[in-house]
């Protein structure tokens, strides 16, 4: 399984810029579990970048185990799977939480 | 009993169960509700009191919609239909006093108090909720007693609403009726089919945008708590086998009671007419009321095609609603459902 830090540092390779227009946004993953930490993602003019720590007042946080991040981003498990069985949870505006899963390249597996 | 208990009266059952939870102590659960055996859910006081007044909003937002879409907006102050609602709203109220009793919820007089007032939402009510849940979720942390005002509280919002929610969907019925006796069975058609889409975005943008946020439910997770688990406070409620198959998944939901079709039946019977007659009036809107929340809810990573199968209003058979899930790449329809609830960013 990737690391923590592998999949955050991947998704400014697997975010989809066009489907991002005029959407500027901060998220902070905070993160227990198997290697808690926080990382702080910044959406912005359609780039997305991202740094180690809480870094900006973010609009939208997504906790949970970063197991459960681990997979969400790597296509094992469904986001919409792992929000209903609260293992990930998003605080922040409704819409933001769910235009969030369809902004990355997730690769799909059986 | 005026109207059927199973339909109309599942109200009467959670509260009940909330009175059982609190002689057991069980604040947790009372506020916080629990699944039951069977499938059913008793969704606790936070979640029973934000969908009641959720739909108090929703039933009189319908009210409006037919009436406009009936091109007679005059019918709001006819003493005919004004009579006939108070009538059919009284044997709703008697209902309400026969399981108060029967059941023992509140005393007698707490609930006379309530139905003899002016139970329409009161201004305020939004920050009365937020206040309530702060010193409710206040004492649970404490690991204290709720007080006794407090509790009451809750029993009172939640009677409040039932009462205020079923007074605007039977002066709908009403309404209904009359369309149908005045004008025939086509008028009602006509009048819903020209206002569900208006009504499909205007209960969403009231729900998402003003009901739910000012009640506390904002966060994604908190509205799909409110969506799954709310709706058992008047409706019993089965999620069908779910399917997946070559590109998507499909689900059905089923809905063995309703609401609005209990009261429509009833409605539609002391109107002398056939007890399906009006059931477009309301399922047409859930349709198209369902639909919406699919557009707006669904993950882009889905394309939601929803559709009413059959319904306890029109057919008098269990309601049935089908969600095809297809997988797609469906943001720009995510982006302009959310642009009609919330306006472009």
């Amino acid at each position: 399984m990737a690391t923590i830090q592998e999949v955050m540092m991947s998704l400014p390779t697997i975010f989809k810029p066009e489907k991002a227009k005029g959407w500027n946004r901060v998220i902070l993953f905070d993160l227990v579990g198997e290697e808690p930490s926080k990382w702080t993602l910044k959406i912005h003019d359609g780039v997305a970048t991202v740094t180690e720590g809480e870094t900006e007042p973010p609009k939208l946080v997504i906790s949970g185990n970063s197991e459960h991040l681990v997979q969400m981003f790597t296509g094992e498990v469904s986001p919409m799977k792992l929000v209903n069985a609260k293992l990930v949870k998003m605080k922040g505006p409704m819409m933001d939480s769910i235009a969030f899963s369809g902004l990355w390249n997730i690769p799909k597996k059986g | 009993m005026y109207y059927s208990e199973f339909h109309n009266h599942k109200w009467a059952k959670n509260l009940v169960h909330a009175r059982v939870l609190l002689a057991q102590d069980d604040f947790k659960t009372f506020y916080g509700g629990k699944d039951l055996p069977g499938g059913d859910v008793y969704p606790g006081m936070r979640l029973m009191a934000a969908y009641w007044v959720s739909v108090e909003h929703e039933m009189r937002m319908r009210l409006g919609m037919l009436l406009q879409g009936s091109g007679h907006p005059e019918w709001r102050e006819d003493t005919e239909l004004l009579a006939q609602r108070d009538d059919f709203v009284g044997r709703y109220v008697a209902d309400m006093r026969e399981l108060i009793a029967r059941d023992g919820i509140v005393p007698p007089e707490q609930f006379e108090g309530l139905a003899a007032d002016d139970y329409e939402t009161p201004a305020g009510w939004a920050d009365a909720m937020l206040g309530w849940q702060s010193a409710t979720q206040a004492a649970l942390d404490a690991g204290a007693a709720l007080p006794p005002s407090l509790i009451e509280v809750w029993f009172g919002s939640c009677l409040r609403s039932v009462l205020n929610y079923n007074r605007y969907l039977i002066w709908g019925g009403v309404i209904a009726a009359a369309l149908v006796r005045r004008e025939g069975a086509a008028a009602l058609v006509a009048a819903v089919d020209r206002t569900a889409e208006d009504f499909m975005w205007e209960i969403s943008r009231e729900f998402y945008a003003n009901v739910l946020p000012a009640a506390g439910f904002e966060d994604v997770g908190d509205i799909m708590e409110l969506g799954m688990r709310g709706m058992f406070s008047d409706q019993v409620y089965v999620a069908g086998a779910e399917e997946e198959f070559e590109g998507g998944t499909f689900k059905r939901s089923i809905l063995k009671n309703c609401e609005l079709g209990g009261i429509f039946h009833r409605v539609a019977e002391w109107n002398g007419l056939p007890k399906t007659a009006l059931g477009y009036a309301i399922c047409r809107y859930c349709e198209t009321h369902g639909a919406a929340t699919m557009l707006l809810t669904m993950p882009p990573m889905y394309h939601p095609e929803y559709r009413r199968v059959q319904s306890i209003g029109m057919d008098d058979a269990e309601c049935l609603f089908e969600l095809k899930l297809l997988e797609a790449d469906d943001m720009e329809r995510l982006m302009e459902a959310q642009g009609r609830v919330f306006g472009a960013e």
